[in-house]
């Protein structure tokens, strides 16, 4: 099971990324079929003789994978592109979901996203941010007035709409697994504008002698890297993570150098990520590694880098279509002093706040939810104490030191978000990694059977922790 | 188109490690190649215009839009063409070296189309 110095280690993960796709897009059709028992069901019956053919194709993939054992750099370009093949075949299905009735948005997103908020100072926090599930595979932010403002096109009526309603979307497969829901929390960055506002008046990263669309170009890379990096602070490391596995599936041989007029190229933007979260000091250690590097954010950062010396290869990335050069290290500066100086400070990061996340790894590991914790280092206090102590010393402050000790104190949404991604690189990766492509055992039937399973189990016990996480702050404010 | 030619390439990583191979799925990959090199030899056509006229790569090799300078296959395509070839009449012939630049032609190849495939697919992203 352990992956350090594993042959064809990106390839593998990939591949696994994408079975989970299938098996959540499985999973979906399963849930709405299950739901309305005989309606729709010839239409849930082809989604899954698609996937069936879909994965029946990809297994092609996997088995090349796995019998070869070192992959020459056109091999890995040829296995990306095809993942990437797959992929779109499965973003393209995940379009068709329209043709399913769907379940509305779990109550924990809204948990989620509820979380996201409150680290935004009260004069720029939004009472509400609506969560929308959409048939595009892509995570993004919408005013949905001026959505439908742009629909009705008529004065009169478009001023009986309320002023503002920003609201995020959210791929339909992606409804129960709260480790991707790490890409709303930079999408709620879009909508803060008295923040993105300020920054593009800011001449530093704004000079007034950039004009025309290089200004628009710019303005939109300054908004980006403003929402990365608030998605940054507030989630640490598991945004870059889940950031970089959405990208290393689409891009193929691609490569995540290409910039647009919209975004800035992907590497640069994981760049910025992983230098913000290094300032911070902010390195959550994992077991497994990824060319020696074995801390979460590094792990996925080194693997994108990696496989852009491939794309650089055999593609040269597209120009730029900033005519101006721009100063990286002064955007990061600028941008981070603003996030800083808005993101709540009491509510960030430290390093002895990750200290506790091994216990509570071992805790998901064992099937146990993770909304709480309980201090083991009080616990043993208290009864050190107890025992040491004759029974007439024993008043009013150790009894309540010792019914503290054993009450479980609330863990904070990074919390549990980081160490649902620690589970996926240290345990979930490579027993899946083993299962299909170590296991000759099995049927691929078999294989998709467990890994979905596991999956299951690990997305459940996530949810109900962000939930009893939450009922833990009520009782909190309560007191 | 371009997952025939990764198919084609995986099949001859099978054969340049002296795997199971099979000669139909090489011939198959062989196929989608001439497919290509067709397209390409013809003159200024409506399959070509459909297929190929929106990629980049080809408008660069071949000007198209002029009617008098018929579109014809790259020395590359031919190359690869002809080594495929032998490579199925003589499958003993497996020197890696060959098989590997073979390979390496055919990513070459379809790159172009496959970076037109992805933004067809993926518009704007």
């Amino acid at each position: 099971m352990y992956m350090a110095g594993m042959n064809n280690q990106i390839e593998k993960i990939l591949c696994v990324e994408l079975l989970e796709k299938i098996s959540r897009m499985r999973r979906y059709l399963h849930s709405h079929y299950s739901s309305s028992k005989t309606e729709g069901k010839e239409v849930v019956t082809i989604f899954n003789s698609a996937l069936d053919a879909t994965q029946f194709d990809f297994e092609k993939v996997i088995n090349y994978v796995k019998v070869q054992d070192v992959l020459t750099p056109v091999e890995q370009a040829t296995v990306s592109r095809r993942i990437s093949n797959v992929f779109f075949t499965i973003s393209n299905l995940h379009q068709q979901l329209q043709l399913i009735y769907g379940e509305w948005v779990r109550p924990e997103t809204h948990t989620f996203l509820k979380e996201i908020i409150n680290f935004f100072p009260s004069d720029r926090r939004k009472e509400k941010i609506n969560i929308v599930l959409t048939n595009d595979y892509m995570f993004s932010e919408d005013n949905l007035t001026s959505l439908f403002a742009e629909i009705l096109n008529d004065k009169n009526a478009t001023a009986k709409l309320v002023e503002e309603n920003p609201t995020v979307f959210l791929p339909k497969i992606d409804y129960d697994n709260p480790l991707n829901w790490t890409i709303l929390a930079h999408e709620c960055g879009h909508t803060d504008l008295k923040g993105i506002q300020k920054l593009l008046n800011n001449t530093k990263l704004l000079p007034t002698h950039i004009i025309g669309s290089d200004r628009t170009i710019l303005e939109n890379w300054v908004e980006e890297i403003y929402c990365d990096l608030i998605a940054t602070k507030v989630l640490g490391p598991a945004y870059l993570a889940s950031f970089s596995t959405f990208v290393l599936l689409l891009s193929g041989i691609k490569g995540n150098e290409d910039t647009s007029q919209t975004h800035p190229s992907n590497v640069l933007r994981i760049n910025l990520m992983q230098e913000y979260l290094e300032s911070k000091n902010i390195s959550i250690p994992i077991s497994e590694s990824y060319l020696d590097n074995s801390d979460l954010s590094s792990y996925y950062y080194y693997m994108i880098e990696s496989y852009n010396e491939t794309s650089r290869k055999y593609l040269n990335p597209r120009s730029s279509p900033l005519s101006t050069s721009i100063d990286t290290t002064q955007l990061l500066d600028t941008i981070s002093e603003e996030v800083d100086e808005i993101v709540n400070l009491d509510l960030t990061l430290s390093i002895d706040d990750f200290k506790r996340i091994n216990s509570l790894k071992g805790r998901l590991v064992s099937g146990i939810t993770i909304g709480s914790f309980h201090d083991i280092e009080k616990l043993s206090m208290a009864r050190e104490k107890y025992q040491l102590a004759n029974e007439d010393e024993i008043g009013l402050n150790e009894l309540n030191y010792a019914k503290d000790s054993l009450q479980e104190t609330r863990t904070k949404l990074w919390e549990i978000i980081n160490t649902g991604w620690i589970n996926k690189v240290e345990n979930i990766l490579p027993k899946s990694i083993s299962l299909f492509f170590d296991n000759d055992k099995d049927s691929f039937i078999e294989k998709m059977e467990t890994f979905s399973n596991d999956l299951e189990k690990y997305d459940s016990i996530l949810l109900k922790s962000i939930e009893s996480s939450e009922i833990f702050k009520i009782m909190e404010e309560g007191n | 188109m371009v997952a025939e030619i990764d198919q084609l390439i995986m099949d001859l990583t099978y054969i340049k490690n002296g795997q199971p191979a099979s000669l139909e799925k090489l011939r198959a990959g062989l196929g989608t190649l001439e497919s290509i090199i067709s397209y390409s030899d013809q003159p200024n056509g409506q399959n070509i215009k459909k297929k190929l006229g929106k990629i980049p790569y080809f408008e660069r090799q071949y000007p198209y839009s002029d009617p008098n300078n018929p579109i014809g296959p790259t020395e590359d395509m031919l190359q690869v063409r002809k080594d495929i070839e032998e490579l199925i009449d003589n499958l003993t012939v497996s020197d890696r070296n060959r098989i590997e630049k073979i390979q390496e032609s055919l990513l070459r190849i379809s790159t172009p189309i496959w970076n037109q495939e992805l933004e067809d697919l993926w518009p704007n992203k």
